[in-house]
């Protein structure tokens, strides 16, 4: 179970991306993350596995509380969350396989892992995903040889192989087109039905969050302004996540999705 | 000069000409150029002198036909004549090289930011560990500055004051020479992979050096390659005036014909150095090819 508890994320410029979020997942929900452009949506789901490093509050997975781990416990709570990321994030001049095994790297001696000498299960594991993710085939591909759609599911493949208690997925499907976006969303949820696992899916378009997710949590400028099953999304909550008297059609132009959640992530690079 | 694209006011000074901006970088430009001559002593005249024009008609007169004896060639032994400095050199350049590399690959990855202190890796540093990273890499720089800025002839005569005449003390000196021209690009090249990617491996729980060795390395590796082998292209260049302060190869040849005014000795050393270059860059860019 993931809890999160009164979270909060101010960046060095002085931004108030997270005001105090909490909420629990558990079992093998979906759960979706919708809002506005610049709501902390991003900022959210990397302050799980500290990509992005918290300002205040608690993030715990089961009975380790994430925040305030040292780097070697963080090290060893990360290989319990796998992470999807909206640009795929693959090292594209190596293979898909080569790829997929990098997810276990967390589990290998630094000799070992310097040779990429990874144990027999784990390649066998990777062949057993690939399948799963219909990837067979293309597994000796350079990663840069993929499709969109099939890099995504490269890169859940590296997720899904670190045995994860929970997924996170950052935009997983704003890189795609909708039919590919709705392959990416139903495959992620048999994995969690198969595997037994919660995602948390941070996601602009909101009908794949009603259609794929069992429960939505609405972000509106740092806080929870919603928390229920996609069936009470009724337009006056919608009118509360997305305030400010646009329509939701403009909110959701993919350009104004993504630039504002790529700026979380280039303000937290600086030196 | 191209004006129609070359600056972001250039669009709409397209029709009248040079934009005001485009004039000032002309003109800055012609003054350096002139300063610059002054300095270097251009002096055109000279060129066109009754003397010099003397000078070179001898030079190409006894340069002509090359020097092709035996001896000159082969020389009287293994280790002697002109093949023999030429295969020398190419095996400076090799050996050199390699060296060069083995201590690259290690100062280049101090030397690289995102390696040290900066960047995805670094975001749940503690302020201690980013200073120590950020002290290594302002000493490995320095470190790469230095090796690179001290020329590879100057390194042969010290190597060659060190442990005497030969083509070791060229290897080393190139070696020692391009470990700072090699370190440097690989440092850039680390520098400029996506942090992205790094991140992801980052995140699956592995340690910054796996992160390092398997989402920011293979990244650059082709990139690495090809400039090395570039690299390598230019140490045969070097390689061949080493021989002016004694380190071995075929410069040897190039200054003692010089200074004897053996002309014709010359023209087949000189001919014998651009058959090498030639053939090492077909070599080098079929390489690249290949790798690219």
């Amino acid at each position: 179970m993931l809890t999160v508890d009164n979270l909060e994320k101010t960046y060095d410029s002085g931004d108030k991306a997270l005001k105090g979020v909490s909420f629990e997942v558990s079992g093998n929900e979906i759960v979706a993350i919708i809002g506005p452009s610049g709501a902390g949506k991003s900022t959210l789901v990397r302050s799980i596995n500290r990509l992005t490093e918290p300002t205040a509050g608690r993030v715990s997975l089961d009975d380790t509380e994430v925040t305030g781990l040292d780097k070697s416990a963080l090290r060893d709570v990360r290989r319990d969350m796998g992470m999807i990321f909206q640009e795929f994030n693959l090292v594209e001049r190596l293979t898909v396989m080569e790829n997929i095994l990098s997810g276990r790297l967390g589990y290998l001696s630094t000799w070992n892992a310097f040779r990429r000498n990874f144990p027999p299960e784990d390649i066998k594991r990777a062949r057993e995903i690939l399948s799963r993710v219909n990837l067979e085939g293309v597994e000796n591909n350079r990663a840069d040889e993929l499709s969109g759609g099939q890099r995504q599911r490269v890169g859940i493949a590296r997720a899904v192989i670190q045995r994860p208690k929970i997924l996170l997925a950052d935009e997983p499907t704003s890189a795609l087109d909708p039919d590919t976006s709705r392959e990416v969303m139903s495959l992620l949820t048999d994995i969690a039905h198969e595997d037994d696992i919660p995602i948390i899916i941070n996601i602009h378009e909101v009908d794949l969050a009603v259609d794929y997710a069992d429960r939505i949590i609405g972000l509106s400028d740092g806080e929870i302004v919603f928390n229920g099953p996609p069936d009470d999304l009724d337009q006056a909550a919608r009118d509360e996540i997305y305030r400010g008297g646009e329509s939701i059609a403009d909110r959701e132009a993919p350009s104004a999705g993504s630039s504002t959640d790529s700026d979380d992530v280039i303000a937290e690079r600086g030196d | 000069m191209s004006e129609k694209y070359s600056g972001p006011d250039a669009a709409q000074h397209a029709a009248t000409g040079l934009s005001k901006r485009q004039l000032t970088t002309l003109l800055g430009g012609c003054v350096i150029l002139a300063a610059a001559a002054w300095i270097a002593e251009v002096d055109p005249m000279a060129l066109l002198a009754a003397g010099a024009r003397e000078q070179m008609a001898a030079f190409v007169a006894e340069g002509i036909p090359p020097e092709t004896s035996r001896e000159y060639l082969l020389g009287r032994s293994l280790r002697d004549g002109l093949l023999w400095a030429v295969v020398e050199t190419l095996a400076i350049s090799v050996v050199g090289t390699t060296l060069a590399v083995a201590l690259a690959v290690p100062l280049g990855l101090t030397s690289a930011a995102t390696v040290t202190h900066r960047g995805p890796l670094y975001r749940n540093a503690s302020a201690g560990r980013i200073t120590v990273g950020r002290g290594l890499y302002h000493a490995s720089r320095t470190v790469l500055s230095f090796l690179r800025s001290v020329p590879g002839i100057v390194w042969g005569f010290l190597f060659v004051t060190a442990i005497g005449l030969g083509p070791f003390a060229g290897v080393l000196a190139l070696a020692v020479h391009n470990a700072g021209v090699l370190g440097k690009l690989y440092a850039d090249f680390l520098e400029d992979t996506d942090p992205m990617t790094t991140e992801a491996v980052a995140g699956s729980g592995a340690t910054r050096l796996q992160a390092v060795c398997h989402g920011m390395v293979p990244q650059v590796t082709p990139t690495i390659a090809s400039y090395t082998l570039y690299r390598w292209e230019c140490t045969i260049r070097s390689a061949a005036i080493l021989g002016f302060v004694g380190a071995g190869g075929v410069g040897y040849y190039l200054v003692i014909t010089i200074q004897r005014l053996q002309y014709g000795k010359l023209s087949t050393a000189i001919l014998a150095v651009f058959a090498l270059v030639v053939t090492s860059d077909w070599l080098g860019s079929r390489l690249r090819t290949r790798l690219g």
